[in-house]
């Protein structure tokens, strides 16, 4: 009888396996760079906690984390509200709302550095449609002004990431019960009252998810800095992950980068439980209910 | 509060192929309670929701007080409703929530805090008053909830939809007790939906009986107990509900079978012919002496207060309701014992008449 | 064949769910009888196999199943939400628990099984439809039909008719306890509803907080149940409790009226059909009181009384009578039918002498 349920755990194993290789791994290889120097790969001398220290007291890596947190601060405080509004604004049923949902997820598709380099030519001063106008206006160059630099990888970022605020929010309303819209509307309730007595209340854990994931990917970002302003103008872009990328491949650093690679891992790990003990607090306070 | 009238209102869910609530047309005064009463699917919330304004009606036009609120929403026609399920702001305190949709309206403060005061103590939920109600259990988030729909004064009425369903047993009574209390004076105009017979006859001044999507009959818990008009009211109405039994009129005479019961008794004269007679397990006796319909006792069952005599006869089976000192036992044999004034005759389900038995051979 | 409950207890964060429940089923059915948060649910998951006891064993047919993983053991379960699979026919419902019998059941047996049982529950032109295409009846029906196709040693039943409307739990009730009669297998029925405990006629354990009160017959816990709890929990409207220090017309007090039962104070007990509002025995103890509401249902009249001190009486009287609130009344209460409890411990101190 019990080798029935044996076999199932076969099915598992593939899974295991690509977790295996793509992550543990990898994971396991970065772990033992860091703990080394590496000159070449034939040459390296264990140096023990060495790159730990030296890390944490170098300015140039120092920056580009706080950098990163910033940019993750400011994409949230933007992404999350406008996801939100969106969300509010769609139609609810029938064939507008397929048409709606469609619409507001084509950014999610589009390959990563085809964003970036769609945005690039789009930015630039010179032959850019909107880079162009905004040149003429308000003297925009991202190539030369670190601020508007860093404000086109927010707007980009912005741009290609509120969809999913969209997408998570939206979801979070249509599983209201409508009972309760009812109910505030005998209450008499306005428009803002239901927004913030029916449907934030409902949408917590939906936030929750979408302040994770997007404080994780925007921490982490890469793709467009890398294609659209290469870490500049100057470092005003040089995002943490930009920076690690350019320690391990630029200058084969690799003893560095790893060491790098997990404080990065274990500042996201700290971060993201530090968000969500916040945001479910509430919850627990639930758990015990009167009699 | 309003005078509630309906005119030729009915609804369809699929564009008029079938319909869930029939055109019917009725008048409710103001002041009164009125419960809607039957089965599931019988139309009694598809009603409720048409009269609150959450549903359009497909067909026909609503008044309160003279005045079409057909085409105004809920919240323009200022009723209160109450779900079945408790439907509470989660981020605000019992008070908060009570106080909620008087706030909406800009009823001053203190006027506001004695009503939440009054109403809770009502309903016996003011030692949670500062709570929020996530923390209660669900049969008290449900009295929050009813508080919610209690707490205004101005609504043209209250209407509660299944409300009591999550409330305990023993608290149910209590609660329904108060409601009916607060009713008698307040004379609010309260429409109150129910598949629970004890909850809807105690309650309403006005009973409507309702299945599959039509009006059966409409009166006090003593009109539909002791002179329904269809057999559907005898069958629904009273637990449990009335016994129906084959017979035969001819000439005036009522007979099961070969054995005379008594005369017919009605309005029109009943034509010859088969009828269906009908008579409550509360007016139904057995006799162990006497001539008359012959049954078998196939089960006794003992409900604490009284008893219940389960007996198959020729023509149907039949249960009575006896009193705990009855000795009849399971495999007697015994004979009916037909009221004489709460014997009902059917024809075509609808009430054609009720059965003398007095002078008959019992 | 026995289901043996040895000891069970379950704790969950200082919060007590069972204590030390040690019971016997016998072939037939055994009824759960208690108020929501009685401990109904977690008993009846805990017999399935679902949730672990913190100690404790049970024993079907003599064997220990507290290691036999929930899929092993032979048990099947009605849900109080007519729980079927949506997007099988009723046909392959109730075939489900046959599909994966060990050891192989042939296909004639599975048709002949599934046929029989859809007899029995009456759903036999249901076979073809989809649940969602059912009224809620017959979907407890389904649900019904596939615990009983398993012919599993234990059927476990957690409120089942709860969610139907009452006429249709009125039906169902009378066909379960034919149904479930006749099998030979060991049925536990949960119910909040004392009636249907009765109308079952059998083994009925009353649960209170999460522990055993009383076992015994249904009828017994009615007329002589150990203390308030069970005393309640049988009684459909509540049971009237009032203090035996109440004035009573013709003797000092209610006490002193029932001093041939017990010398001293004490709650009173006794059901709102007892009493009546003319004297009928020689003993009858009056009391009076001001009428607050009068229900009327047709077949009766409930009348709520306030009595001195801030108590309530309830009556149940026949047919439809009107009174006028706030107009003072004297009622009768039947010696011979009245209840007396332990104010402080709510144990039965003498019960009436026959069932009333």
């Amino acid at each position: 009888m019990k080798t029935r349920n044996n076999r199932a755990w076969f099915l598992v194993l593939p899974v295991i396996l690509v977790v295996a290789f793509t992550a543990l791994l990898p994971l396991m290889t970065v772990a033992n760079y860091a703990i080394q120097d590496v000159f070449n790969p034939q040459s390296r001398i264990f140096v023990g906690m060495k790159w730990f220290y030296q890390i944490t007291n170098d300015q140039l890596i120092i920056s580009a984390f706080r950098r990163s947190f910033q940019f993750s601060i400011q994409a949230l405080l933007i992404q999350i509200p406008l996801g939100i509004a969106i969300a509010r604004i769609m139609p609810k049923s029938g064939w507008k709302a397929s048409a709606a949902l469609v619409a507001v997820a084509v950014p999610l598709i589009i390959p990563w550095n085809v964003i970036g380099s769609t945005w690039l030519i789009f930015s630039r001063s010179d032959i850019g449609l909107g880079g162009f106008l905004l040149n003429k206006l308000f003297n925009f160059d991202f190539t030369s002004d670190p601020k508007d630099g860093w404000g086109l990888i927010l707007t980009v970022d912005v741009w290609h990431w509120t969809p999913l605020v969209v997408l998570l929010v939206y979801a979070g309303l249509r599983s209201i019960p409508e009972a309760y819209y009812q109910a505030a509307a005998i209450d008499g309730a306005s428009s803002f009252a239901i927004f913030k007595y029916v449907e934030l209340p409902k949408l917590r854990r939906v936030l929750l998810i979408a302040v994770l994931l997007r404080f994780m990917d925007s921490f982490m970002i890469y793709t467009e800095p890398f294609v659209i302003t290469g870490g500049g103008p100057g470092d005003a872009t040089t995002f943490a992950s930009i920076l690690l990328t350019n320690i391990a491949v630029g200058q084969f650093d690799v003893g560095r980068a790893g060491a790098y690679s997990l404080i990065f891992f274990i500042v996201i790990q700290i971060m993201s439980f530090l968000f969500y003990t916040v945001l479910t607090l509430q919850d627990r306070e639930e758990v015990t209910k009167t009699k | 509060m309003a005078e509630i009238r309906l005119e030729n209102v009915g609804h369809s869910y699929d564009g008029g192929t079938t319909f869930a609530l029939n055109p019917i047309t009725l008048t409710w005064e103001d002041g009164n309670a009125i419960a809607l009463l039957g089965p599931s699917g019988c139309g009694k919330t598809t009603l409720l929701n048409i009269i609150s304004g959450l549903l359009t009606p497909s067909v026909g036009r609503v008044f309160f007080d003279g005045v079409d609120v057909t085409d105004l929403d809920t919240a323009k026609r200022n009723v209160a409703q109450v779900f079945q399920f408790p439907v509470l702001y989660d981020t605000m305190t019992v008070r908060e929530n009570l106080s909620f949709p008087l706030k909406n309206r800009n009823v001053a403060k203190d006027v506001i805090a004695a009503r939440v005061d009054e109403i809770a103590e009502l309903l016996g939920i003011n030692k949670y008053l500062d709570i929020r109600p996530q923390k209660l259990r669900s049969d008290l988030q449900q009295l929050v909830s009813l508080g919610r729909g209690l707490v205004r004064r101005d609504v043209p009425a209250i209407l509660f939809d299944e409300p009591l369903t999550v409330i305990d047993q023993n608290f149910k009574w209590t609660l329904r007790g108060r409601l009916k209390e607060m009713h008698n004076s307040t004379r609010y105009t309260l429409v109150y939906v129910t598949h629970d017979q004890t909850e809807a006859l105690t309650f309403a001044d006005d009973v409507v009986v309702l299945n599959q999507g039509n009006i059966v009959q409409t009166g006090t818990a003593s009109d539909l107990f002791l002179a329904p008009q269809d057999e559907f009211v005898g069958f629904f109405i009273g637990s449990p509900g009335m016994n129906f039994i084959n017979a035969s009129v001819s000439d005036g005479s009522v007979s099961i079978g070969s054995t005379l019961i008594g005369t017919a008794v009605a309005e029109h004269p009943i034509p010859n012919g088969e009828v269906r007679l009908g008579i409550r397990p509360e007016f139904l006796t057995l006799s162990s002496a006497g001539t008359g319909t012959d049954v078998k006792i196939n089960r006794v069952e003992h409900r604490g207060g009284y008893k219940l005599i389960h007996a198959d006869g020729p023509h149907g089976n039949v249960v009575a309701k006896l009193p705990n000192d009855s000795a009849f036992v399971a495999g007697e044999k015994a004979q009916l014992v037909f009221h004489p004034e709460r014997t009902y005759l059917f024809r075509d389900s609808k009430l054609a008449g009720r059965v003398s038995t007095k002078g008959a051979g019992q | 064949m026995s289901l043996v409950a040895r000891q069970l207890t379950l704790r969950h964060n200082g919060e007590v769910f069972l204590e030390d429940i040690s019971f016997t089923a016998k072939p037939g059915i055994t009824v759960l009888v208690g108020p929501t948060l009685s401990g109904k649910t977690t008993l009846m998951r805990v017999l399935a196999g679902l949730i672990k006891p913190d100690s404790g064993s049970i024993t079907v047919n003599g064997n220990d199943v507290g290691k036999t993983s929930v899929k092993d053991r032979s048990v099947s379960f009605v849900y109080q939400q007519f729980i079927n699979y949506p997007s099988l026919s009723v046909y392959d419902n109730i075939a489900s628990p046959l599909r994966v019998h060990q050891p192989k059941i042939s296909k004639e047996e599975m048709a002949d099984r599934v046929t029989e049982v859809a007899k029995m529950l009456r759903i036999t032109e249901l076979l073809d439809r989809k649940p969602s295409a059912l009224s809620g009846g017959q979907q407890q029906r389904v649900a019904i039909a596939r615990s009983l196709a398993r012919k599993s040693d234990v059927v476990l039943l957690d409120e089942p008719l709860a969610n139907l409307d009452f006429k249709l739990r009125e039906q169902l009730r009378d066909e379960l306890q034919r149904i479930f009669s006749d099998a030979s297998m060991m049925v536990i029925y949960s119910t909040a509803e004392p009636l249907e405990a009765l109308d079952m006629a059998s083994h009925t354990i009353v649960m209170h907080e999460g522990r055993v009160q009383q076992d015994g017959l249904a009828l017994e816990m009615y007329s002589t149940p150990k203390n308030i709890p069970v005393a309640q929990a049988m009684s459909d409207p509540p049971l009237n409790l009032i203090s035996s220090n109440l004035a009573s017309k013709g003797s000092q007090s209610l006490g002193s009226a029932l001093k041939d039962r017990f010398n001293g104070s004490f709650t009173v007990g006794i059901r709102p059909h007892n009493i009546a509002l003319k004297s009928q025995k020689s003993n009858d103890i009056a009391i009076s009181g001001k009428v607050r509401i009068a229900e009327n249902t047709g077949s009766s009249t409930f009348l709520h009384l306030d009595l001195e001190d801030s108590q309530k009486l309830v009556l149940e009287l026949d047919g439809s009578q009107r009174f006028e609130v706030g107009s003072a009344i004297t009622v009768y209460l039947d010696h011979s039918a009245v209840f007396g409890f332990d104010t402080e411990s709510g144990n039965t101190l003498f019960s009436p002498s026959a069932v009333r």
